[in-house]
């Protein structure tokens, strides 16, 4: 039970398409939502680009992959390269339209379904959902759904007339103007031409943005073959862009391939989107504290880790020794921790002392045996 | 909160919201990142109406690099080792792609077992029973999932079948039950024990005879 509890906390805030009503009771929103994420890292589109397939994922996501293997992650399409991805900037300009009506909408869906179960029929519930969302998205489908459910073809004179004037309109022998008609497509035009004057603001305040931003440079860092380099020239590297130059060549070349890759995934993203340096320095920062804690670190000399660590081995042996005491915590998790290195000796240095060794042996055997 | 974390909660939900798959992920420790899945066998195989379980492990670098499954559940199948659950399937090894998940890494498990491919063999002995007596092997194969997995009718097998058919459809030689039946343990104790140290094929030659009389003894 316990066991459940954790998997609701780790579940309690995630965002997913399963947010949305199947596609049985509301049609094609869970998909939309679904459809709008990148398949490596399963969040919205970041920075969408587009490979050689046609296949989009996130500009950062599907560089990290290429660097582990050339081909397309979905298809399998060979000789994928980074120089094939191409910018989507029309996905990137939905993606962030629907995060923007996302929590709206899911808002309006969970009120109207609620809304349904106690008393309406369900037929109008699904009508009422189409229109809402259409307003918040497009103008012109509005038009669409009330042409289609609003307005009937009057079947003596053919005009098409409101569906709830039929009846007087009828009853006027078809002598009514269509001035029903009239105002709503002028409303329409009205709300296109405001929709387009929109636009072209926005539009406007992207091309401001880009001639304030366009003293930083806007073409990719180019990937360096670092088996030519120096350190120091991979420092040089760091350097030019404000980057610390601590750590060993191993570190530093890390770093430096990790910020080509975040400053071009980066640039992959519309003006607007991108992030500051400062913000990229930043995560790249953030990366490295990571790795830190992913990475185990090794032991380079076996004999000599073991000599240094023999007060701690025998600590555990000890404790370990008699069989059928209650194992405390500290004594599992060390060990567990400190099993990969006895291995690693056992099978490349002969002169390490048998005594730790085998004594080490002993004591994970009856650990184990303690847990079964 | 990192892109692995996020992924592999927004797995863990997606399994949970799904009950059409029948396939179910739960925490074995307090880490997101070692789980237990677990799915029915697939139906019309000797698999059918067991449940196997897989012990999973998420790598740092997921989703870039595959997730480690292997199975809990002893499976008897060509493409899995009968001793320790490994499984030989490409997508967890070099055929990974970062766009797979947890779930559809297990159904590929479960059409594995729907599809054996005995040319590719992680287990040669269980290869060489599919490919010499396709019916023996379907029966050892229903046995284990019995046995191991929960399957349907195992009671009836043991009230019903004869000792001589329990020693074959445990994948036993009835040489070696004899042997240690000679020695004066009982056969079902024989039969247990060799099962349980996988005392087949190449394995005879690596666990002595000691080694079996020893767990002959304890048991």
């Amino acid at each position: 039970m316990a066991r459940g509890n954790q998997i609701q906390q780790l579940m309690s805030d995630v965002q997913d398409p399963s947010d949305f009503p199947p596609q049985s009771e509301v049609p094609g929103l869970r998909l939309l939502d679904s459809s709008l994420r990148c398949t490596i890292c399963s969040e919205f589109f970041d920075g969408p680009v587009t490979l050689k397939c046609g296949h989009c994922f996130c500009s950062l996501c599907i560089r990290e992959s290429l660097s582990e293997k050339h081909e397309c992650p979905a298809c399998r399409e060979d000789d994928v390269d980074i120089v094939h991805l191409r910018k989507n900037p029309a996905m990137e300009e939905v993606v962030n339209a629907w995060k923007q009506c996302r929590s709206h909408l899911l808002q309006i869906v969970n009120d109207s379904r609620g809304h349904v179960d106690s008393s309406s029929p369900s037929k109008k519930r699904k009508r009422t959902d189409e229109s809402r969302s259409a307003t918040l998205t497009d103008p012109s489908t509005t038009s669409d759904s009330s042409t289609l459910t609003d307005f009937v073809n009057c079947p003596m004179c053919d005009k098409r007339v409101k569906y709830e004037d039929i009846n007087s309109h009828m009853d006027k022998s078809c002598k009514d103007e269509p001035a029903v008609t009239l105002p709503s497509s002028k409303l329409q035009w009205d709300n296109i031409l405001g929709a387009k004057s929109q636009v072209k603001s926005s539009k406007k305040r992207g091309k401001e943005r880009a001639s304030s931003l366009e003293e930083e440079t806007d073409y990719p860092l180019p990937s360096k073959s670092y088996d030519t380099l120096k350190d120091k020239q991979v420092r040089e590297l760091l350097s030019e862009h404000d980057l610390p130059t601590t750590g060993d060549r191993k570190t530093i070349i890390a770093r430096h391939q990790r910020w080509v890759t975040i400053y071009n995934a980066n640039l992959d993203k519309t003006l607007k989107m991108r992030k500051s340096l400062s913000i990229l320095r930043r995560d790249l920062r953030d990366w490295e504290t990571q790795q830190k804690n992913k990475t185990k670190h090794d032991i380079e000399d076996p004999t000599a880790y073991q000599i240094k660590q023999k007060s701690e081995f025998d600590m555990l042996i000890e404790a370990a020794r008699p069989k059928g005491t209650p194992k405390s915590n500290s004594v599992t998790s060390v060990s567990n921790g400190h099993k990969v290195p006895s291995n690693r000796s056992g099978s490349t240095t002969k002169n390490s002392s048998p005594s730790v060794h085998g004594g080490f042996v002993e004591a994970i055997v009856v650990d184990s045996d303690g847990e079964s | 909160m990192d892109a692995r974390l996020r992924r592999v909660n927004k797995e863990i939900a997606d399994c949970k919201n799904d009950r059409t798959s029948n396939i179910t992920l739960e925490l074995i420790d307090n880490s997101p990142f070692h789980l237990k899945g677990s799915f029915p066998g697939p139906e019309g195989t000797p698999y059918q109406g067991g449940l196997f379980e897989v012990d999973i492990v998420i790598p740092d670098s997921y989703p870039f690099q595959p997730v480690k499954m292997k199975f809990i559940t002893k499976v008897y199948h060509p493409n899995v080792s009968s001793a320790s659950g490994a499984i030989c399937l490409d997508i967890l090894k070099d055929a990974w792609s970062p766009v797979l998940t947890l779930k559809s890494t297990l159904i590929s498990l479960q059409s594995l077992l729907c599809s054996p491919e005995p040319n590719d063999p992680q287990d040669a002995e269980v290869a060489k029973h599919y490919t010499t007596s396709k019916g023996s092997f379907d029966e050892t194969a229903r046995y284990w999932t019995q046995i191991y997995a929960g399957g349907p009718g195992t009671k009836e097998v043991k009230g019903l079948r004869g000792v001589k058919d329990e020693v074959a459809i445990a994948g036993l030689e009835k040489a070696h039950v004899d042997q240690f039946e000679g020695l004066g343990f009982p056969r079902n104790k024989v039969i247990d024990v060799l099962r349980r140290l996988n005392y087949r094929g190449a394995n005879v030659a690596q666990i002595s005879e000691d080694r079996v009389v020893e767990e002959l003894l304890k048991s």
